[in-house]
């Protein structure tokens, strides 16, 4: 009994710093503040799969924007930068796939109100066999400062 | 006897020529290295451009004759490359502490449709104050664009945004006496490094 209550905490205490829903776990997502008046933002995180199934990211949405949009930046060999859509993004199982800056991202399009001041916006996933999950994401300024590109 | 002394002096000259074959091209190859530079040497002149700030004041490049200027072109509807350099030049200036007042970093729009100057008035001093923003006609963009060999173009994708732009995201550093000395790709975008160059250069 005692066992099951401190397990219990420990479960409560992790359920603090990530979402994990059944096999999906959202872990650092964080939006990036942009200047006021700015009609488009882009949310980083770590998709974070512990299931033995594949699983398929097949649409988001936030409250605080009009659409939500999974895009990844690209920087070709003469440094022209592009952003593309993916439609569907594949999830294998037991994998963890990274949103950073430079890279894939969601992209908020027509921010609803100004992120300044702001502390967090909602996010909806939705998964093809793990269903919906939402999370609240911070707010933080982007501090680009000597993060590693990983290519 | 006598031909083992020419061969003597033959294997004399041989070792003196290949010597010196490597001095020289050891000087060669340290001139071309010359650089110890983060960013990419590109050596160019920096072509003269007027446009109009966020203030609505018109800006020339020979405005900022004693600065180095890091000149970066994008748009304010792009959500994560631009923003992020935008965070990693106030980074370089941050770091540069009292040199900061000699070096000028110039944000110039690709999207003048959209980026007016009142949109770059709330965009460009929430990096840094001092920054400035560069817009204009869709014919003055273009030109300097083309002088500075900036490609970029509208891309019509299937997004809800109206559209997005594709666009040249290195910076380029302009040395106080006019000269694109170096561009910086994505894949260059330290800021420490950064600005290690602009201290030895200033
Ligand atoms: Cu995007």
């Amino acid at each position: 009994m005692k066992t099951t209550l401190l397990l219990g905490v420990i479960f409560f205490a992790f359920a603090q710093f990530s979402s994990a829903e059944g096999d999906i776990a959202i872990n650092d997502a964080w939006v990036r503040e942009v200047p006021p008046g700015s009609s488009v933002s882009a949310i980083y995180m770590t998709i974070q799969s512990n299931g033995d199934e594949d699983d398929k990211l097949v649409s988001m949405s936030s409250k605080a924007a009009e659409s939500a949009e999974l895009h990844t930046s690209k920087v070709d060999s003469n440094g022209v930068a592009t952003m593309e859509m993916i439609e569907v993004l594949d999830i294998p199982s037991n994998n963890s796939i990274d949103f950073q800056p430079g890279g894939m991202h969601i992209m908020l399009i027509g921010l609803k109100e100004s992120l300044v001041g702001k502390d967090s916006v909602n996010l909806k996933l939705v998964f093809e066999k793990a269903g919906e999950v939402m999370i609240e994401v911070p707010v933080k300024k982007g501090q680009e400062g000597g993060h590693k590109h990983h290519h | 006897m006598k031909r083992r002394n020419l061969f003597k002096i033959l294997i004399g000259m041989l070792v003196i020529i290949i010597l010196l074959w490597g001095i020289i091209l050891y000087v060669y190859l340290d001139q071309n290295n010359k650089s110890d530079y983060y960013g990419i040497v590109y050596e160019r002149e920096a072509p003269e451009f007027t446009l109009t700030d966020q203030d609505g004041s018109k800006v020339s490049l020979s405005d900022f004759k004693d600065k180095l200027v890091l000149i970066f072109f994008g748009y304010t509807h792009c959500p994560d490359i631009c923003p992020m350099t935008m965070s990693v030049m106030n980074n370089v200036v941050d770091q540069l502490g009292d040199q900061a007042d000699q070096v000028q970093v110039v944000f110039v729009t690709v999207d003048p449709e959209r980026d007016t100057q009142e949109k770059l008035k709330s965009y460009v001093p929430y990096y840094n104050e001092n920054f400035i923003g560069l817009t204009g006609t869709p014919e003055e963009i273009d030109k300097v664009a083309d002088d500075y060999n900036i490609f970029y173009s509208k891309e019509e994708v299937e997004s809800s945004s109206e559209y997005l732009m594709g666009h040249n995201s290195s910076v380029l550093l302009i040395t106080p006496d006019g000269e694109i000395l170096m561009k910086y790709p994505q894949n260059r975008m330290d800021p420490a490094s950064i600005a290690g160059d602009i201290e030895s250069i200033l």
